[in-house]
């Protein structure tokens, strides 16, 4: 059985004067190497959790547990080598006026070996294709160019969890496809575990599960696949319903027999040209 | 008056006369109507960014006119002159909120119409009307922008804007980076600040869903040439087109050509999801 590297019990957390719970009484664990989606409206939650995932702000109750440790000020550092985050807009990220001086930033912060950090850097720049751009200015790039440099910082400090802030939001659909594709391959070669914040659906379909919050409860802990099924109201939880899937339930209520699952485009265009074809 | 937009020759270089030199805008001719709502789409570096910076000044040709109205410009053009022009040309770049400054949302919207000179005392009601048509709570003007969450802000954004009462407001990438519901609002308040209240619209986006169903005509950006305006159904019917300016499919039109690849062959091309959804729906029930 694969290990649990995220364990989250019953954490409650309250932001000051406010009148409710920002996140209320969660709990959820995900097993190393898994690919798990949080949505949600803006205001479930999302950011709140990933802000106490990264000890930023200390839940007021329950505990979180990350890597066997359990998150408290003493080993917060620790916590934090084990988890990178790459954030919506990479423009606000950059410190540096190279991309490698970027890249190495982290390491540096680390206080990495210097004679290290140059292969390191390399190594990271490579593992996203952005070599060739190592002293380019990061400003310089594209959006979808500059969020494989935040990528690169990110994996050069070797983090067990990558967390990804709705990191795709800003990029046109075929930038979205390469980060995506990207970071599921550094996934897979170093056994990394993904946790990302989104409201894109391919994005969604890439994981294993989804976690489905709303007022800061989680709702649903669910396969993606099955996820249009089992909400009649998930306009309400702030997801775009794919087109397949609209005319798959729109077909479903309508009589037809096209299963209780997600199906693609491909799939949903085939079962139709299918059913007519026998008529 | 007519605020057409006309480009006539326009010619634009980045960086002139050093080795970095490159043509941005390649002698563009193009005729904006008043009151459309025109799209420019193109791939990134297609010269969208520097066409539109063109319809308020911010950019100014090396060759070539801009009309907009009775304005010229010109690369003689002096920055002096501009102020007539920026009020009525309104420009929501990419990503807005990352321009809000003031300590509360009332004094970031009220921040344009003083700079454009109105009366002080009518300032009230114009803060109290944009926020309206944006969505804006009242009681959220006394706020700080930077307390209001992300979709809040692009609202506000936008209000500063519309709070200089434009006659033609041009967006860039107005919903990038939004959940699917501020998407949505964002969109259907672009529409209908151009349906009720005739303001022409100029929008730079990626989202051919949104282009095919809002657009009144699109223009298609390569290289620094426009090398394309029409209607959007011109544009979205013909897959050929699509793929030669690499223009992404609305997803509509990508159905749509993948069952008639399969011998599924709907009568009329549905741009609209739901109608397509409809018309696919009833074909089956036929049969």
């Amino acid at each position: 059985m694969a290990n649990n590297i995220i364990d989250v019990r019953n954490i409650s957390f309250k932001y000051g004067d406010a009148n409710k719970n920002a996140i209320n009484d969660l709990s959820f664990s995900i097993d190393e190497g898994e690919w798990v989606s949080i949505i949600g409206k803006n205001g479930s939650g999302k950011t709140t959790l990933i802000n106490l995932l990264d000890g930023l702000i200390k839940s007021n109750n329950g505990d979180i547990i990350v890597d066997g440790l359990k998150i408290s000020n003493k080993n917060l550092d620790n916590i934090r080598d084990k988890i990178g985050i790459v954030f919506q807009n990479p423009a606000n990220q950059f410190v540096a006026s190279t991309v490698k001086e970027d890249v190495a930033f982290g390491l540096e912060n680390r206080q990495y070996d210097i004679s290290k950090m140059h292969k390191i850097v390399d190594n990271s720049l490579k593992e996203v294709d952005m070599l060739k751009y190592k002293d380019s200015n990061p400003t310089k790039l594209s959006g979808g160019q500059q969020q494989r440099v935040a990528l690169a910082g990110v994996i050069a400090i070797l983090p067990k969890i990558i967390i990804l802030d709705e990191s795709t939001s800003m990029l046109d659909p075929k930038a979205k496809k390469i980060i995506i594709n990207l970071i599921n391959k550094l996934r897979i070669k170093n056994k990394l575990t993904v946790l990302s914040i989104t409201h894109d659906m391919n994005e969604i379909l890439y994981s294993d599960r989804v976690l489905l919050l709303k007022d800061g409860n989680l709702i649903k802990n669910i396969s993606p696949l099955k996820l249009f099924n089992e909400l009649d109201d998930v306009e309400n939880y702030g997801l775009e319903i794919p087109f397949s899937e609209k005319l798959r339930l729109q077909l479903k209520k309508n009589g037809f027999n096209v299963g209780n699952n997600y199906i693609n485009e491909e799939e949903i265009v085939k079962w139709i040209t299918q059913y007519y074809s026998k008529m | 008056m007519d605020n057409s937009v006309l480009f006539k020759n326009v010619i634009y270089k980045y960086q002139m006369n050093t080795p970095f030199q490159h043509t941005a805008l390649n002698n563009i001719n193009l005729k904006i109507k008043a009151g459309s709502f025109v799209s420019i789409v193109g791939k990134t570096g297609s010269g969208k960014s520097t066409l539109v910076k063109h319809i308020n000044a911010l950019l100014k040709p090396n060759s070539g006119t801009i009309n907009v109205g009775n304005f010229t410009i010109n690369s003689k053009t002096n920055n002096k002159n501009l102020k007539k022009l920026r009020r009525k040309v309104g420009m929501v770049f990419q990503f807005p909120e990352q321009q809000l400054f003031a300590n509360t949302v009332k004094e970031d919207i009220a921040f344009g119409p003083l700079n454009f000179g109105y009366e002080e005392d009518k300032i009230p009601d114009i803060v109290e009307h944009v926020s309206k048509i944006v969505g804006i709570d009242k009681d959220l003007l006394n706020k700080s922008p930077f307390d209001l969450s992300g979709g809040q802000q692009r609202r506000v954004a936008i209000a500063d804007v519309l709070a200089t009462n434009p006659e033609i407001l041009i967006l860039d990438e107005p919903t990038a980076g939004l959940d699917p519901e501020g998407k949505k609002f964002i969109m259907n308040l672009i529409n209908d600040l151009n349906k009720y209240q005739n303001i022409t619209i100029i929008l730079v986006s990626h989202q051919m869903d949104d282009v095919a169903k809002y657009s009144d005509e699109v223009i298609v950006m390569q290289d620094g040439n426009l090398v394309k305006q029409c209607y959007p159904d011109e544009l979205f019917a013909n897959t050929n087109l699509l793929k030669k300016y690499d223009l992404q499919m609305p997803v509509s039109v990508k159905i749509n050509s993948m069952l008639n690849e399969r011998g599924f062959k709907l009568n009329d091309l549905h741009l609209d999801e739901d109608e397509l959804i409809n018309a696919i729906i009833n074909k089956l029930k036929e049969c």
